[in-house]
């Protein structure tokens, strides 16, 4: 039972640094990133990839960061001067194109059989004392990353990004560098979603191209709706509710209402899109914000 | 060096392709002109289509085209349904709201048919037929039907657009919609046509892309990119523009499926974006850049 919830608690760990990114891009910067899932699978490949190439495991990661957050510049540069649809639509392309590299370029990759063997955090811990380690590292750099970003968004940076996502003309108009603000978010953001990704090559230490499906993007943007878009707090909170509903709606399979796996599975994206739709027709801010506090 | 035979084979079926896409990708140009936004769950009604049109074909009407017929009639109610409950509700919200709604609606369809008839792989079993031979091409006859429907549809938009008042009237609501409705051009009534016609032809292309592929609950959302593609390249709004554009990323793709690999027509796509944005990101028949 312990070693279910340890492996529960890193999962979610690691959603939450995804949803802390999106709330960093989405939620403080109104980018619409359908695209997230991209940066978290080029973290896991390059931390996986540099890890079986011999580096050690802290270089890899921190190189796993870098180069996910440099593979978001291309992205902004050619989206980000356009209306939002355009970042929305091209990002989840860019994921998809991402992901059907991963799948061909086997040389590099190993195709659609993935990357075995990824050498875990900690492997010369005692095997029950592994995943508590690597929790609690994870748990460190949850709340790192959460007050870096406390801290920045309190900063003149943070103001900025808030004014750009409330009222870019206006942001434009005070003499806001609305584009660079914005590309600054979405890099910083996906460094984030990077970090979270090579936390879980290490983890699950085999990693495959149909782990990094867009269903992963858009479980991470219901947890920041949900949880109420802008307020770190809430998100995590959000992502926690989201986790205990994949989790919970697991076991629904076992109170016997006679649903097969796949059923089940489409069952939580129909709750998934019509709690989209429902949040954006009567509460925009999430559920935990007061009705007007954006 | 490729022989002239099979270049001119590629592109025949790039057109087939392109002239499907092309029915996908103008029901999303036009709502993005005229609702400003790009309606993710557009390419979903395809899908809808496409499930709607086997079920009916399977169970009730035997007879293909009437079955396809009703299968759209369906796609267009959903399609007015979705606008009346969601979209025309949320006017006048910013757009990043109602793509996220859209995105809603998308799951909302595209998991609910994964519900009822499960993710395995369909089709409408149509006979086979032999293909034409044009010297050493050969063409599907389902493929010329494939074109004659798109073209026919798009010649029809065209004249609507430019010879009735039905087209003035959305012309003058995409260019100002306030002017419009001063002078007393009813939006609501224009807009719900619309989404009835868009819903309509995407719910053809779904039907006709089924004919000639496989059908699965992500039919319509793998044409999401290239549909997208198809509007930008074309130019927002612009009917004639979407249709050509569509026609170029079905042949360019199919160059790449060829010559590449079959799974990177994504990738060559997304590369036909980049180059539009780049060099024209108002695009081929476009009036102006959708620059904010």
């Amino acid at each position: 039972m312990t070693s279910y919830l340890i492996a529960i608690g890193i999962i979610a760990l690691i959603y939450v640094l995804l949803a802390l990114s999106l709330n960093l891009q989405w939620g403080n910067t109104g980018l619409i990133n359908f695209g997230l899932v991209a940066f978290f699978a080029i973290g896991a490949y390059v931390s996986g990839l540099l890890t079986l190439n011999g580096w050690p495991i802290v270089l890899a990661m921190a190189a796993a960061v870098v180069i996910s957050a440099i593979a978001a510049w291309p992205l902004g540069k050619l989206t980000l001067t356009l209306k939002e649809d355009y970042l929305a639509v091209i990002a989840v392309g860019f994921s998809e194109v991402v992901r059907s590299v991963l799948e061909n370029e086997s040389w590099l990759t190993g195709g659609p059989s993935g990357l075995p063997g990824i050498p875990r955090l900690y492997e010369n811990a005692p095997d029950g004392m592994r995943d508590m380690l690597l929790f609690m590292t994870l748990l460190i750099a949850v709340i790192v990353v959460f007050a870096m970003l406390e801290r920045l968004l309190r900063s003149p940076f943070g103001r900025s990004l808030r004014s750009v996502r409330d009222n870019e003309t206006a942001a434009a108009a005070l003499g806001k560098n609305v584009v660079g603000f914005k590309t600054r978010s979405l890099i910083l953001g996906s460094g984030i979603a990077g970090l979270a990704g090579a936390f879980y090559a290490h983890y699950l230490t085999f990693i495959s191209p149909e782990q990094f499906t867009p269903d992963v993007t858009f479980n991470v943007w219901i947890a920041v709706i949900i949880g109420g878009s802008g307020r770190n707090l809430g998100v995590v909170l959000g992502t926690f509710l989201l986790i205990l509903f994949l989790e919970g709606t697991r076991f629904l399979n076992d109170t016997g209402i006679g649903l097969d796996g796949s059923q089940l599975g489409a069952l939580r994206f129909i709750l998934i899109g019509l709690a989209l739709v429902l949040c954006m027709l009567y509460r925009p801010a999430g559920l935990f914000a007061k009705p007007e506090g954006r | 060096m490729p022989s002239f035979s099979l270049v001119l084979q590629i592109i025949v079926d790039g057109i087939a392709n392109g002239a499907i896409l092309a029915l996908l990708a103008v029901g999303l140009s036009v709502i993005f002109r005229l609702n400003k936004f790009v309606n993710v769950a557009h390419v979903d009604m395809a899908t809808v289509g496409a499930y709607a049109t086997l079920f009916i074909f399977t169970t009730l009407i035997p007879n293909f085209w009437l079955a396809a017929t009703a299968g759209v009639a369906v796609v267009a109610a959903i399609g007015y349904l979705s606008h009346k409950l969601v979209y025309s509700r949320l006017r006048g919200e910013r757009s990043i709201t109602l793509i996220i709604a859209s995105i809603g609606v998308a799951f909302i369809l595209r998991y609910l048919i994964t519900f009822i008839w499960g993710s395995n792989q369909q089709s409408f079993a149509l006979p086979l037929m032999r293909a034409v031979r044009f010297g050493d091409i050969r063409i599907s006859p389902y493929d010329l039907v494939i074109v004659g429907i798109s073209l026919a549809i798009f010649i029809g938009l065209f004249f609507i657009m430019r010879f009735t008042s039905l087209g003035r009237s959305l012309r003058a609501v995409a260019d100002n919609p306030q002017l419009a409705r001063v002078s007393g051009l009813r939006t609501e009534n224009l807009l719900t046509k619309v989404w009835l016609a868009a819903s309509a032809l995407a719910g053809i292309g779904g039907v006709l892309l089924a004919v000639k592929t496989v059908i699965t609950p992500y039919l319509g959302w793998t044409m999401l990119l290239p549909a997208f593609a198809a509007m930008i390249f074309g130019g927002v709004g612009s009917i004639g523009g979407t249709f050509f554009a569509a026609l170029i990323i079905g042949i360019v793709s199919e160059f790449a499926a060829m010559y590449w690999l079959p799974t990177y027509r994504l990738a060559a796509i997304f590369g036909v974006i980049v180059l539009v944005l780049i060099v024209r990101p108002q695009g081929l028949l476009g009036i102006k850049a959708v620059a904010k």
